[in-house]
């Protein structure tokens, strides 16, 4: 699992750590019972206070996405799948941050759906 | 609520004409990484220096876990590890080694197995005299001193400084495990801002002496945010909406700036103004810091 | 935890007597061209001794200071000043470990300068004690006050100086000699005031 830090992003870090989570369980690169790096490891990866990972743990242990093992670590949860929930949520955040740029930009609503569809398509080719 | 690891109240101490430190109400808690930012001379150092009892304050006074820095001074420094800015050292005519254990015998919490570890992950030869170690070298010694006998606080000034990218990393990463392994109040006086963004939890800033700020990370990244504003032309600012040098395009109908206060309030003060928020971003700490630095100087 | 103050102690000996290493070499050296000269003066027939000889062990021992503290001064952030024990005796342990080394050094000298002695058939005994030990000890305790005292020791040393060149050429040198000799137990006890009263410069108090 690779967790990056955004400088610029205004959330507290503990939500930043546990969005990253969620992203990696949305695509698919961490699956159900998979080992996530210690706090301790995971600390000093992302240079952040222990305490920060720490509570990001706490609060994805509280709403079930992850769990400890006594004594092995901590797991990704047996019952968490890509859920249909968190890729909603996931792409609500990214249609988040294209209105964001698009009004930055003076791009209207119509206007940024349509050229998103396009870029799709010609993708597609 | 909890107990402040470092407290000082109406600390002032002047050199000469300058004032290094201003009726400063540090408030650091237990178990925080605290981070100092000010200009050079701006009295960090000083700060430092004061909650060790190696200086004496003009006016004030200051307390560490509750110890009155003045009378205290030998228990107070007994639970701090010091990393000093100078990297001159007093004994230069003995080995790295004899000074590690020079420094051990009187510190009776040392963790030698500990410092056995750091002297390898930093690579610091135990035989090479320590007036011949180089600037970097020296540096890390300081590092492995200062956190070797595990002290409830560190007090670091300018970790970073004297050491090349790598190491500078490997330091704050080290710093990081360190925390980890055992509950640390942590200080780091720095003008590298941009390395210590994701380890703050606290900052503080100093300018000319006086603390012109001191928050939570989460609330200097919650309130301190930059605004851009279409504004009509010949439009002014009103006086009460700068903390900061005000950016303005050349045809004058937008403007930027950085504004501390909670967003709601803001958007709602500059519409008031006569002013339409564009756009709000977060700040990194280095532009946050630098915004009050910088509104400092009028 | 604070460290035992016995722990301190030992160690300001060890880290003091590691220090002192080069003027050790030094006294090393000179004694060692000391021998030379001596034997080369025997070797060609001379007494190689003077009856009246004085020995510089007090001028040696006042020195001794400066070289301890130059280093690590005591009016600034000195590294000792870092170390969690009360400050004044702190700095009263380092001068106590100065101080044995410094006498021990003038032990070797005095040994070297008996055994020497004997070698030249000199009284080696009246010659030993004519070697101003507690002098030499007062000037030592003198010398650390100032350092530890004086923020500008190196002024005021250059000031005694001058005094002592005005001295010299006012022809006033033997009533500082008469002023000087008697009592130097007298002496003793003043370096060991002047040493209470600068170590408490730095004692640690609201």
């Amino acid at each position: 699992m690779l967790v990056n830090l955004d400088p610029n992003d205004g959330r507290p870090l503990y939500l930043q750590i546990m969005d990253e989570v969620r992203r990696a369980l949305a695509v698919g690169t961490l699956r159900a019972e998979d080992p996530l790096p210690s706090v301790r490891e995971l600390a000093a990866e992302l240079v952040v206070n222990p305490r920060t990972v720490s509570q990001a743990y706490q609060e994805l242990e509280r709403a079930g996405v992850i769990y400890v093992r006594r004594g092995q670590g901590t797991f990704v949860s047996p019952t968490v799948r890509r859920s249909a929930g968190e890729r909603r949520s996931l792409a609500l955040a990214v249609a988040k941050r294209a209105l964001l740029e698009a009004r930055r930009n003076g791009v209207g609503v119509e206007e940024l759906v349509t050229m998103i569809q396009k870029l799709a398509a010609r993708e597609d080719e | 609520m909890t107990a402040f690891a470092v407290a000082t109240h109406g600390l002032s101490m002047r050199y000469g004409k300058q004032a290094a430190l201003s009726a400063v109400d540090l408030r650091i808690p237990e178990g925080a990484v605290y981070v100092l930012i000010g200009a050079n001379g701006a009295g960090k150092s000083t700060m430092m220096k004061v909650l060790l009892n190696l200086e004496r304050p003009d006016a004030g006074r200051a307390e560490v876990f509750g110890l009155d820095t003045r009378s205290q001074g030998p228990q107070v420094r007994a639970q701090v590890g010091y990393m000093p800015e100078s990297h001159e050292h007093a004994y230069a005519w003995i080995t790295c080694e004899r000074l590690i254990r020079h420094v051990a015998r009187n510190y009776p919490a040392w963790d030698h197995e500990y410092a056995a570890q750091l002297i390898r992950i930093f690579g610091v030869r135990p035989d090479r005299k320590v007036g011949t170690l180089s600037k970097g070298e020296n540096r890390r010694l300081q590092f492995i001193l200062a956190l070797a006998h595990r002290p409830p606080l560190l007090l670091l000034d300018e970790p970073t400084d004297g050491l090349d990218p790598v190491v500078r990393n490997r330091t704050l990463a080290h710093l990081a495990e360190h925390l980890a392994d055992t509950p640390t109040t942590v200080v780091i006086a720095t003008h590298h801002i941009h390395e210590v963004e994701s380890l703050a939890d606290r900052v503080g800033v100093l300018s000319a002496g006086r603390l012109v700020a001191q928050m939570s990370r989460d609330e200097l990244r919650r309130t301190v945010l930059r605004y851009r504003v279409e504004v009509p032309e010949g439009w002014e600012a009103p006086p009460e909406l700068r903390i900061a040098s005000l950016r303005r395009s050349p045809g004058g109908r937008e403007a930027q700036w950085t504004l501390a206060g909670e967003e709601r309030d803001v958007t709602a003060r500059l519409a008031a103004a006569g002013a339409t928020v564009r756009d709000v971003t977060p700040l990194a700490l280095e532009e946050a810091a630098l915004a009050f630095l910088a509104g400092e100087e009028k | 935890m604070m460290p035992r103050w016995r722990d301190v102690l030992l160690e300001q000996i060890r880290i003091v007597g590691l220090s002192l290493r080069r003027e050790a070499l030094i006294v090393g050296a000179v004694l060692g061209a000391g021998t030379l000269l001596i034997v080369s003066e025997l070797l060609a027939g001379g007494p190689g001794f003077d009856s009246r000889e004085t020995f510089p062990t007090a001028l040696f021992s006042f020195l001794i200071p400066f070289a301890m503290w130059r280093n690590d001064k005591p009016f600034g952030p000195a590294f000792l000043w870092t170390l969690p024990v009360d400050r004044r005796r702190l700095a009263l342990a380092k001068v106590f470990a100065g101080g044995l080394w410094t006498m021990a050094m003038v032990g070797v000298f005095i040994s070297w300068l008996f055994l020497l002695a004997l070698l030249a058939h000199a009284p080696a005994l009246q010659i030993v004690l004519r070697v101003p030990v507690i002098a030499t000890a007062a000037t030592y305790l003198f010398g650390s006050a100032m350092m530890l005292g004086l923020r500008h020791p190196l002024r005021w040393l250059l000031g005694a100086a001058g005094v002592m060149f005005l001295l010299n050429n006012l022809n006033l040198m033997e009533a500082y000699e008469r002023f000087r000799q008697p009592l130097p137990i007298l002496w003793l006890g003043l370096g060991l005031a002047a040493l209470w009263a600068a170590a408490s410069r730095h004692k640690e108090t609201r």
